[in-house]
């Protein structure tokens, strides 16, 4: 029996070893079934072999603190092997009441195990009990980092500053401090004011008499309207916390707590600048002004004059452009050299900008600078501002002056161009005369006078031709026009000689009489006792045909005939033709 | 008879008076100005102006008084206004050139064409009226010439008489026709300088449109169209643009 006993016992214990050997086991464990809401809970998934593929539940209720921290112990005791793998999470409860942490599953030799869900009361948070022995809760009492940014809502390149400030209690002391994290300044312009040396000053905190040492000075300047964020300064210090025990002689002995803070994550508002900008803002913010300077103010052309163009105070000074100098187009001005004398401390940028142009003159004369005029923003009265600067003449003593030919008309068109005479021409002094006249202008175009004076000639024209067509209107033809002409002369010389046609004698002595006298009308000279060579020889002087001075010839030579000859009535007719004939012609030709 | 006679003598005395006021005004302007008191000389010399009389030389002294000052805008618009009446005084050319060298915008003249610029050249020899008048001379003596023609019954003169009118009536109608076109384009021909510090040159005659490009004070100017407070105006270099007519100022 008591073998039997045994063998049960025995054959038990085995059975056990070898379910323990086979029993998998995945359970859930919790440290505290009951927690307040402002403390953590761990959860370990415990198993006895090792699976894989596992998948935490989904913390419903909870935030993951930490975790998943695995932890992994394999033991032999006596040849007994005992394994244990740990996944273990850290848990904040978001929320009170009853909750429920739900299933875990793991793989173990291809089956899939999984945990029963466990259940938590988490009750209203509990005040953690404080322990002024404890070296960490000493330390967060009495270490504080603090951000002091001097300006919350700064205007857009409003420049403020962000100074750290390490506050610690004179009960501890600090050994080493280093920068774990440095803020990132994005959306702004940062100027990190290096410190040489920290020094421990005294002030409050909380009105609490506290050290503190200033860790960083940054000046910034808004380069976006809007929230921004400022990234946290995190800062690991090694602190001394004084403990209760004391050392052989007496003194406390410290114990070395290391402890990182965290400070200055903060929003900023930038303002944007208020809308009714003038023009030519380029964005300057502070309060600046602006002066103009020139090397000479007398020189020679062609010879060159450094112009500085200066804008000094306090504000954004590296973050705008100098406004450009405006000079006459003929004068030659080169781009100017850029130069920046500035210096920055906690209230932000101060000193001064400037710009060098050099300037050739052309020509003679005077060239007026005209003032520049800057604008900036001044954030103290929020409002915009202009300044200028002030106007300087250059005067330039010798030189070619700009031409002006006698072709006016060119230089009034051509307005300051490349014309350069090399005359040297003065500016001319006033007239000493006046010459006044009325400044209403005598306007005689489209006056009647004007409309007279022209329609006057035309009218008197057309009168005469009028008179004319009615006069020729009478006779149209060209021949009898000559014929008529013809008849006309040959009455006036002719009439006599006309009448005795019948009468041979009278007719001769008649037609000569008539052909003298005719030489005497036209000629102005009296002809008659003249020879024929003599007459021929004054006609043909006259420019008068050949043929017509023949034929006058023959008539004059017919008539001395005539006298003493016999002819017959048809000679006589004859000649009184040609008589006509000739003088038609040599009157033409006179 | 007597009352007629005395409203002459008023009449003619006042005139006379207003003359010798006048020349006492620019006398004084002169005396001030060669004393350095430019600003009290432009003021006697601008009452001859309110008193209705002007000169060259008149204009000629207020553009120096304004050089001497540094306004630019005002002694090129006197300057101008002094080559209005006499395109060819020597002297004030030479003292805008003066004035020129102070502008701020350089602008580069268009390139004309030689024959445009040859007529343009004798169109400007003579004025308005200068013109006009040498074309009714020219009018009377081809009526002469054609009378003679006409009643003249020797041929060879005849001839001669028909060339002389016939050349003569055409150089009359050329003269009075370049007069008359003379006129017209000045009716329609506004030049103006500017006289805002900067002006800008916009696309339409608003606030709205788009800004061309911007010129400073003294540019020279001509208006081509006007629309309420707006002109659109064309510079030398063939740009145009409308701007607020109060910032220019029309040389007539």
């Amino acid at each position: 029996m008591r073998i039997k006993i045994a063998f049960i016992i025995l054959f038990t214990y085995c059975v056990n070893v070898f379910s323990q050997d086979e029993g998998i086991s995945f359970i859930a464990e919790i440290s505290k079934k009951t927690l307040g809401i402002n403390e953590n809970l761990r959860v370990d998934f415990k198993m006895n072999q090792d699976g894989d593929n596992f998948i935490a539940p989904n913390f419903e209720g909870f935030r993951v603190v930490g975790g998943p921290n695995q932890s992994v112990s394999n033991m032999w005791v006596n040849g007994k092997r005992t394994f244990s793998k740990i996944y273990s999470y850290y848990l904040s409860p978001l929320k009170t009441g009853s909750l429920s942490i739900g299933q875990a599953t793991i793989e173990i030799e291809n089956k899939i195990y999984k945990t029963i869900p466990v259940k938590v009361k988490v009750s209203e948070s509990v005040s953690i009990k404080k322990d002024p022995n404890d070296a960490s809760y000493v330390v967060n009492e009495n270490l504080h980092l603090v951000a002091e940014v001097s300006n919350n809502k700064p205007y857009l390149n409003q420049g403020f500053s962000v100074i750290y400030k390490l506050y610690f209690s004179p009960q501890i002391n600090i050994t080493n401090v280093g920068e774990i994290d440095s803020p990132e300044y994005n959306n702004f312009w940062s100027h990190n004011i290096k410190i040489p040396r920290l020094q421990i000053e005294r002030g409050s905190y909380k009105g609490e008499s506290y050290n503190y040492v200033i860790w960083k000075k940054i000046v910034l300047y808004p380069q976006k309207s809007g929230i921004l964020n400022i990234l946290p300064l995190t800062l690991d210090v090694s602190v001394d916390v004084p403990t209760n025990k004391r050392d052989f002689f007496g003194n406390r002995i410290y114990t070395q707590v290391p402890k990182t803070v965290t400070a200055g994550k903060r929003k900023i508002n930038v303002l944007n600048l208020p809308e009714n900008a003038p023009e030519n803002f380029n964005g300057a913010v502070g309060e600046f002004k602006i002066e103009l300077s020139t090397t000479k103010k007398e020189l020679n052309a062609s010879e060159s004059v450094q112009a500085t163009l200066k804008v000094s105070g306090s504000g954004n000074l590296k973050l705008f452009s100098i406004p450009s100098l405006v000079t006459p187009s003929s004068i030659e001005k080169y781009d100017p050299e850029y130069k920046e004398n500035v210096k920055t401390n906690i209230k932000g940028m101060y000193g001064n900008i400037l710009d060098t142009y050099t300037l050739v003159p052309q020509f003679k004369g005077k060239y007026p600078i005209s003032p520049v005029k800057f604008v900036f923003f001044d954030p103290k009265t929020r409002a915009y501002k202009s300044v200028f600067s002030n106007e300087i003449i250059i005067n330039v003593l010798e030189g070619p002056s700009l031409s002006f030919s006698d072709n006016s008309k060119q230089v009034l068109s051509n307005n300051t161009t490349n014309n350069i005479s090399l005359a040297k021409s003065q500016f001319k002094f006033i007239k000493t005369k006046p010459n006044l006249i009325s400044l209403e202008p005598y306007n005689f175009i489209y006056s009647t006078l004007f409309y007279l004076l022209i329609i006057l000639p035309l009218i008197m024209i057309l009168v005469v031709i009028s008179f004319f067509k009615s006069k020729k209107s009478s006779d149209l033809d060209i021949k009898g026009y000559k014929s008529r002409r013809a008849n006309k002369l040959a009455k006036k010389y002719l009439s006599e000689a006309k009448i005795s046609l019948q009468k041979k004698d009278v007719f001769y002595v008649a037609l000569e009489k008539a052909l003298h006298n005719f030489l005497k009308s036209k000629l102005s000279i009296e002809t008659s006792d003249y020879s024929k060579e003599k007459i021929k020889s004054l006609l043909l002087n006259k420019n008068i045909q050949n043929e017509s001075v023949d034929l006058f010839i023959i008539l004059i030579k017919n008539c001395e005939y005539a006298r003493y000859t016999p002819a017959s009535n048809v000679g006589i007719n004859n000649d009184y033709e040609n008589a006509v004939k000739v003088i038609a012609e040599i009157d033409k030709q006179i | 008879m007597k009352k007629i006679l005395l409203l002459i003598y008023l009449i003619s005395s006042g005139l006379l008076f207003s003359q010798y006021e006048n020349e006492e005004h620019f006398n004084k302007g002169v005396d001030l100005y060669n004393n350095g008191n430019y600003n009290e000389a432009i003021i006697e010399f601008k009452e001859i102006i309110k008193n209705g009389e002007h000169s060259e030389n008149l204009y000629f002294n207020l553009g120096n008084a304004y050089y001497k000052l540094n306004d630019i805008a005002n002694s090129i618009y006197y300057f101008e206004k002094a080559l209005k009446l006499n395109l060819k005084n020597k002297d004030v050319l030479n003292n805008l050139a003066f004035s020129q060298n102070m502008l701020i915008d350089k602008i580069e003249k268009l390139p004309t064409n030689q024959v445009s610029e040859f007529l343009n050249s004798i169109s400007e020899t003579l004025n308005v009226n200068q013109w006009l008048a040498l074309g009714i001379t020219l009018l009377y003596l081809f009526l002469i010439t054609f009378m003679l023609y006409f009643f003249n019954s020797k041929s060879v003169s005849k001839k001669n008489y028909f060339t002389a009118f016939s050349i003569l009536f055409l150089f009359s109608l050329i003269s009075i026709f370049v007069g008359l076109n003379k006129f017209e384009k000045q009716k329609f021909y506004f030049e103006a300088i500017i006289f805002e510090n900067k002006i800008d040159f916009r696309t339409e005659p608003n606030y709205r449109s788009e800004i061309l490009f911007n010129l400073h004070e003294g540019t020279k100017v001509v208006i081509k169209d006007e629309l309420n407070d707006w002109a659109l105006v064309e510079i030398a270099d063939g740009n145009k643009g409308w701007i607020e007519l109060q910032s220019i100022k029309k040389i007539d």
